[in-house]
């Protein structure tokens, strides 16, 4: 409304008579110019900010795959807990965390690290529980120990599961972290936040662009190291 | 009606009998108590009755002489540092443990009283199952389901604790190893092969020896002979993973992976159950004459009793219950039938059976008048037939004798049906 009333023209920088100046869709010259300045430092901490997530979720779900798998009765309360931080809205669990620790990093982190857990524990769960019991009686008929069923047959043929829910969680996570610019001035939600105030598309469109792109990235990673890691699971089947 | 006086009958003998008998075996349980006190007890319930009279009665005693070799089996009977598995060839045994373990190439396995009863159920799964399988014999253990047969098998290399009773590899209780050390020195093989799906046919081949130490040149060339003699290609299949190959080539997969680090046992778990007809009779012959070239010893469970009677050099049946109905080779049990249990599972065709273990070349042929092979109208068959199909033979032609052929294609003598006929009479 106050676009309309008086078209004020926000200083975006660059030449008056650019393309910046004039707010069109989307300007190479802005992105080229300030790539050093304001998306590159945002795509690093968005990167840094989901392998912190990723990586931290991971232990904790993994470790806590290996206790429901062997105590069975862990796996109800743990997807009890973890479903119940999936299900709270984000925005609403960051604003709760931030009388504890504080407008810091670590809320952040928190609040992403609660919505990889419940993905990541149930695929390892799940993954561990459908090796097939024939082959892990073979391999207990064989001579491995117990530890050397884990490590050599049940960990392998439970590794597609866990990178399937890997896949998953870096996405949401991706995506999830543009929101920490609500709370922190870092990553690719800063540039968006910054856009939807001033309205300028250049920027708001970059940084989705990148967003977008970091996730479609590691999701490919994903999938490379996935097949280098089983190559087992893509081998043609038998006709 | 017929079956019960049919019962009744047996019942009457057997009761009589069974008075008798039972205090004698009360004093020689009594007797065997005291002398082993240490060792677990059978936890089968005892009665002097045949267990057919009274299904509900979990064990009945089962009187039945310890085969040779297996009464008294006890740890300490066998010299100290006596290492019938060679566990200690690498370790600790030295150049003659090395040597001897290395000529070895098979070991008895005997059962003294095995029992084993689940968790939480009544019945034992098997019951007081004594028997001894020689050094590099094939002993297939068949029965209908719930018979304990894979029970059994499952003793022999602690993948089940015996309830009570215990098992022995060439005099040594299965108890006195290490599990993980025993299972390596056993071959294990089970239906779908059990392969692990994450590793190619040669890593799976190579599972056991990893386990035992040793080193990548041995291991491959172990890989590349052990392809070789199921039958596969050592280039072309190694590097495959099991899901690219078919049902009957994982089960040669899983043949090479149990023998890799050259078992004194095999244990195998109806290995050949979900092939088809043809691959299954293609790999139990190609298995018969693989054991012929190494000698294990091979426990085989199967519920098929033909597959029994074929691949078999003994066949203990099991009955529900878990227990030991006979224990014989093949012929003697289609010849002899311990009981109508053992005569209905071997079915009422026994006599067709046996013949298909005997073989034209086993005859004492009648001399043939010369040209006899040229005449159109005789019927010849190779000296390699079994009896059974050279009777199916005549038959189908509609006469009685058949011109045999040798290997070398000449004419060996003329096969009757009596003289078929009469070569039921001896036991092979």
């Amino acid at each position: 409304m106050i676009a309309a009333a008086a078209p004020v023209i926000p200083n975006f920088g660059g030449n008056p008579n650019s393309c910046v100046r004039r707010n069109e869709t989307f300007c190479w010259d802005w992105v080229s110019s300030h790539w050093g300045s304001t998306l590159r430092p945002a795509l690093i901490d968005h990167l840094e900010l989901t392998v912190v997530a990723v990586g931290i979720g991971f232990v904790i779900a993994f470790a806590l795959a290996l206790l429901a798998y062997r105590y069975r009765w862990l796996e109800t309360p743990v997807i009890g807990v973890s479903a119940f931080f999936f299900t709270i809205p984000s925005i609403a669990l960051f604003q709760l965390l931030v009388p504890i620790t504080g407008i810091t990093r670590t809320t952040v982190e928190i609040a992403l690290v609660s919505y990889t857990l419940l993905v990541l524990f149930r695929n390892t769960v799940t993954g561990l529980r459908e090796v097939p019991e024939d082959v892990r009686e073979s391999a207990r008929a064989m001579g491995l120990t117990g530890r050397q069923i884990f490590l050599r047959v049940e960990l392998p043929l439970a590794t597609p599961a866990i990178f399937a829910g890997l896949r998953v969680v870096v996405v949401t996570v991706i995506g999830l972290a543009t929101i920490a610019a609500y709370i922190i001035d870092q990553g690719l939600g800063k540039p968006i936040f910054d856009a939807i105030g001033t309205q300028f598309k250049t920027e708001l469109l970059s940084a989705s662009a990148l967003a977008i792109a970091l996730a479609l990235a590691a999701d490919t990673l994903l999938v490379l190291v996935q097949r280098f890691v089983s190559p087992w699971a893509s081998a043609r089947r038998a006709v | 009606m017929l079956l019960g006086d049919h019962y009744g009958a047996h019942s009457g003998v057997l009761k009589r009998g069974g008075d008798r008998l039972h205090l004698l075996l009360a004093a020689a349980r009594a007797q065997a108590h005291r002398k082993d006190d240490g060792k677990r007890r059978s936890g089968c319930p005892q009665t002097d009755s045949p267990h057919y009279l009274n299904p509900s009665l979990a064990c009945p005693f089962v009187l039945r002489p310890l085969p040779e070799g297996c009464g008294g089996v006890n740890e300490t009977d066998y010299p100290v540092g006596s290492d019938p598995l060679g566990l200690n060839a690498t370790s600790s045994g030295g150049a003659q443990a090395v040597r001897e373990s290395q000529e070895r190439t098979a070991a008895e396995v005997v059962f003294d009283n095995a029992t084993k009863t689940y968790g939480g159920q009544a019945q034992p799964a098997l019951c007081d199952l004594s028997l001894r399988i020689p050094a590099g014999e094939i002993c297939m253990l068949v029965g209908p389901s719930g018979a304990g047969k894979t029970t059994a098998l499952k003793l022999i290399n602690r993948l089940l604790e015996p309830t009570s009773g215990d098992v022995s590899i060439d005099g040594r209780s299965v108890h006195s190893f290490d599990p993980s050390e025993l299972r390596r020195r056993i071959g294990y093989v089970i239906q779908q092969g059990g392969l692990f799906p994450h590793q190619t046919v040669a890593g799976n081949i190579a599972t056991v020896p990893r386990l035992l130490g040793w080193d990548k040149q041995r291991i491959e060339a172990r890989v590349r002979e052990l392809l070789e003699l199921v039958g596969l290609d050592p280039d072309a299949d190694a590097p495959r993973y099991p899901s690219q190959l078919s049902g009957g080539q994982q089960q040669r997969v899983g043949l090479a992976r149990a023998m890799a680090a050259d078992p004194l046992v095999m244990l195998m778990d109806e290995p050949f159950g979900a092939l088809d007809p043809i691959t299954r009779e293609r790999l139990q012959s190609e298995f018969l004459r693989l054991h012929r070239e190494v000698k294990k010893t091979v426990v085989f469970v199967t519920h098929d009793i033909d597959e029994a009677i074929k691949m078999g050099d003994r066949v203990a049946l099991l009955r529900e219950g878990g227990h030991l109905a006979q224990y014989d080779t093949p012929d003697r049990m289609l010849a002899h039938p311990a009981d109508d249990f053992v005569a209905r599972f071997v079915g009422a065709d026994r006599a067709l059976k046996r013949l298909s273990l005997r073989y034209l070349r086993d005859l004492d042929l009648t001399p043939a008048p010369a040209g006899a092979a040229e005449d159109p109208a005789v019927t010849s068959a190779r000296c390699e037939t079994t009896l059974r199909d050279a009777l199916a033979l005549m038959l189908e032609r509609g006469t009685d004798s058949l011109v045999v052929i040798d290997d070398g294609g000449q004419v060996a003598g003329i096969a009757t049906a009596e003289l078929i006929g009469r070569s039921l009479e001896e036991q092979s």
